[in-house]
């Protein structure tokens, strides 16, 4: 018997900043061990912040801390040729290598696939780049904000209507949507090619594009395109689901599907506007949305959102507040689910760390110890399993490879 | 020729609309056999065209719509009335065939249809069920209602999005449900592997909410370490300047483009032959940038207002600056990378031909040809499942369908 569902998977992280260091952050949750790789300068997230105090320290990083709870942490040059020989030993040891360096750089590094399928053939080495190993961009760099955009996603947000193009621009999401959506796409992949392993006994190179795995989230455009015409160069035109201004803050409501509709009309007691023909069915609705929602705007002003919030859910409406993180964090329901998980870290002390938003109720995933200090497991990593000894670390040390 | 490394799976899927039909899309195009169950009275929302999007060529019709089509190849579909208990029984016995089950109906209405692990499991002692949801099985909100972007106004990215000095913004396409649907695939992968390690079937219980929250940490940390709440910067970024989309030649046209380093920062500069900024002290370094962001990105629109926003990507990708167009469907559908990787894949549908969607990311070096398949029609499978799989005659399935179990 086991009690996490991953705890038989061992993964190596050669990740930088968010997309790798999220994919393995799944498997760390499962229970997979994840060892990562930094440079001896330590992973940019690091240096990212937000800090205590606003001081940058690279043992303090809200965004590293929290990306790499439940990892073994090592530091190690793996552009140096003693590096790759170690990080090669490595690779015999492990089931999944993720990693997130541009195609050339591995390739000037020589860490490709074929340098990793030569000492572990049952290895899958999951490689995050922005667009891919080949093809006409597979050499241009991304960023977050890049790929958000070229995705087709940006030209989605913001979701309310734009009425000024020219002074509201395509939108990025918060913080890296894009590098977190990537990382997913990673970690879903990774496990198919471990049942492919189990059928097989062979491992493959799994080619995630941030870019692809980011277009995949405007699927429905493509199909709207090519089945009925629709061609969607406007931004959006009209909002749905409406931000309701309320006397202390927003809501988002949508009431427009049949079953919304007649909730709506219960709960804003039947005014006479809403009896309009041209309201009264689904099409009309969408149609006339904006004037909806105007109509509706009118009548919750006044009232406080968690007093729309509960009139609209009470008629099935599907309606949330628009929370702060300071809401949140105080949210009775994240509460009675236990979301937040304090974790305490040896230099950055306790915080209150999301935890795990999906509950499995016999393999249950937890965010595991805190994320490692900077080349925290060399020893027991390079020593205990490779059998390097103290000597070859100090001597690496001195050499600036660890 | 090896199999796919899901077949022999059977996943029996009572999700609607979008999340959970895109991560059982997922399993399916790896060899999963995903039974769709549909009824009448409730044809999926994404039937019927879901939004403003319609069916093939102005035609309504249950089968028609591009939603539906992009989001249901290669599954099977039967229907079954659930608000009857044989209606209950039967889905009972299609499930005590199945390794995964899955659904996003409000907590009232999976309860009531008996769709809950200590149900399911007395049938199939090693069922893995996923119910999604917006706020999660248990707590106070547990029979909440909501979708995509009212769920991420309450796990508090919104109010992180959006102008400055603006209103709270939601990202579109119908966030975050694409992207739960990919990580939903990881968690039913997750459970199976549990399951065939050791025989144990279980539930999982997903909080969109939660999920949405995970991911935006800096906000929570700068809250807790600073008392700091974060408020929308538009496309900025607080280390990186310039970071932002420019106006380009055309209508409504953008370029993204971000510098992060020193070396980057000069390359920029002598692609816009203004080597005179490495000069100006408004410009120094990130910091100084940072401070004079709105003067550096007018002076940049000057520039890349001259161009369309390919050549402007053409220009700074060639000396390594990370920049692309802000991409519209029409520029998605006819992208050369995500052409040159063959995301778009052409299922050819009895009823409205063949016509372009996109396939499933990440190419995979062993796994060449995932199975794409077509959509099924609305109940095309009853014969199949309730005959092939449970043995049914058809007399027997008849008299279902006459008294509307089968519906």
């Amino acid at each position: 018997m086991t009690d996490s569902a991953l705890s038989d998977l061992r993964v190596l992280e050669l990740g930088e900043f968010v997309s790798a260091a999220w994919c393995t952050r799944a498997f760390a949750i499962m229970g997979a061990e994840v060892i990562k790789v930094e440079s001896p300068v330590g992973d940019k997230a690091r240096r990212v912040g937000p800090f205590p105090d606003d001081i940058p320290h690279s043992e303090k990083s809200g965004l590293y801390l929290y990306l790499n709870t439940g990892k073994k942490g090592i530091t190690l040059d793996i552009g140096t040729s003693t590096g790759r020989q170690v990080l090669l030993e490595l690779v015999t040891q492990v089931d999944v290598i993720v990693d997130n360096h541009l195609p050339g750089q591995m390739r000037k590094w020589g860490l490709t696939y074929s340098d990793f399928q030569q000492v572990n053939p049952r290895v899958i080495f999951t490689s995050i780049t922005p667009f891919g190993w080949e093809g006409p961009w597979s050499d241009y760099k991304s960023s977050d904000l890049v790929g958000f955009h070229a995705s087709g996603i940006g030209h989605e947000t913001p979701l309310l209507y734009v009425t000024d193009p020219e002074n509201e621009p395509p939108l990025k999401g918060a913080e890296y949507q894009g590098d977190m959506t990537t990382g997913w796409t990673a970690a879903s992949s990774t496990m198919m090619a471990i049942f492919h392993r189990v059928q097989t006994g062979v491992g493959q190179m799994l080619d995630v594009s941030h870019h692809e795995a980011l277009a995949n989230m405007v699927r429905p455009n493509i199909a709207r395109y090519t089945y009925s015409g629709d061609i969607v160069e406007d931004r959006p035109a009209a909002p749905s689901p409406a931000a309701m201004q309320c006397a202390d803050g927003y809501v988002a409501l949508s009431a427009l599907a049949d079953a919304h509709w007649a909730g709506l009309k219960n709960m804003l007691g039947e005014p006479e506007w809403i009896m309009d023909e041209r309201f009264s069915d689904r099409p009309g609705r969408m149609e006339n949305r904006q004037e909806i929602n105007d109509l509706t705007q009118l009548e919750v002003l006044e009232l406080s959102k968690d007093e729309v919030f509960r009139r609209a859910q009470a008629n099935h409406i599907p309606c949330f507040p628009y929370n702060t993180v300071e809401d949140v964090l105080k949210s009775d329901q994240y509460e009675s689910r236990e979301y937040w998980v304090p974790v305490d870290h040896p230099v950055a002390g306790e915080y209150n760390y999301p935890g795990v938003p999906f509950k499995f109720s016999k393999s249950p995933g937890n965010l595991g110890r805190s994320a490692p200090l900077l080349g925290e497991h060399n020893e027991q990593i390079l020593m205990d399993r490779l059998g390097y000894s103290a000597q070859n670390l100090r001597d690496w040390r001195v050499a600036g490879l660890l | 020729m090896t199999n796919l490394p899901l077949e022999g799976v059977r996943v029996v899927d009572f999700g609607l609309i979008l999340a959970i039909p895109h991560a059982t899309q997922w399993l399916s195009t790896m060899g999963a056999e995903v039974i769709k169950v549909e009824s009448k009275s409730h044809p999926d929302l994404v039937r019927g065209g879901f939004g403003p999007q319609g069916a093939a060529d102005g035609i309504p019709g249950l089968n028609r719509t591009g939603m539906w089509n992009t989001l249901h190849y290669g599954k099977k579909s039967c229907s079954i009335n659930m608000t009857t208990e044989e209606g209950r029984a039967l889905a009972r016995k299609l499930i005590a065939t199945a390794d995964i089950v899955t659904e996003n109906y409000t907590t009232p209405v999976t309860k009531r249809f008996g769709l809950i692990f200590d149900e399911l499991s007395k049938v199939k002692s090693d069922i893995i069920i996923l119910h999604q949801s917006s706020a999660g099985r248990t707590g106070p909100l547990s029979d909440t209602v909501g979708w995509g972007p009212t769920n991420q106004a309450y796990a508090g990215l919104p109010v992180l999005t959006g102008y400055e000095g603006g209103m709270p913004q939601s990202i579109g396409g119908t966030w975050p449900d694409y992207m739960i649907g990919v990580a939903v695939a990881f968690l039913l992968l997750s459970a199976l592997h549990h399951r065939n390690r050791t025989g144990e079937g279980q539930s999982i219980d997903l909080s969109m909410c939660e999920m949405v929250t995970s991911m935006i940490p800096q906000a929570v940390f700068d809250f807790q370490m600073n008392g700091r709440l974060r408020s929308p910067t538009g496309n900025r970024d607080p280390m990186m300047a310039p970071h932002d989309v420019y106006r380009c030649a055309g209508n409504d046209t953008w370029i993204a483009i971000t510098v992060e380093t020193k070396d980057e920062w000069m390359k920029f500069c002598n692609v816009l032959g203004r080597t005179d900024w490495l000069e100006d002290e408004r410009f120094a370094d990130g910091y100084a940038r940072q401070n004079h962001q709105g003067e550096l990105d007018s002076l940049i629109t000057e520039w890349t207002r001259q161009y369309y926003p390919e050549e402007v990507m053409t220009k700074l990708q060639s000396a390594g600056i990370a920049a692309a167009p802000v991409s519209n469907s029409i520029d998605i559908l006819n992208n050369p990378q995500l052409r040159h990787r063959g995301f778009f894949v052409t299922p050819d549908h009895p009823e409205v031909g063949q016509r372009e969607v996109m396939s499933t990311p990440v190419l995979y070096s062993n796994i060449p040809d995932k199975r794409i398949g077509t959509a099924p029609l609305f109940d095309e499978h009853n014969d199949y499942v309730f005959g092939e799989i449970l043995g049914m005659s058809s007399s027997e399935i008849e008299s279902l369908i006459e008294s509307e179990i089968i519906f």
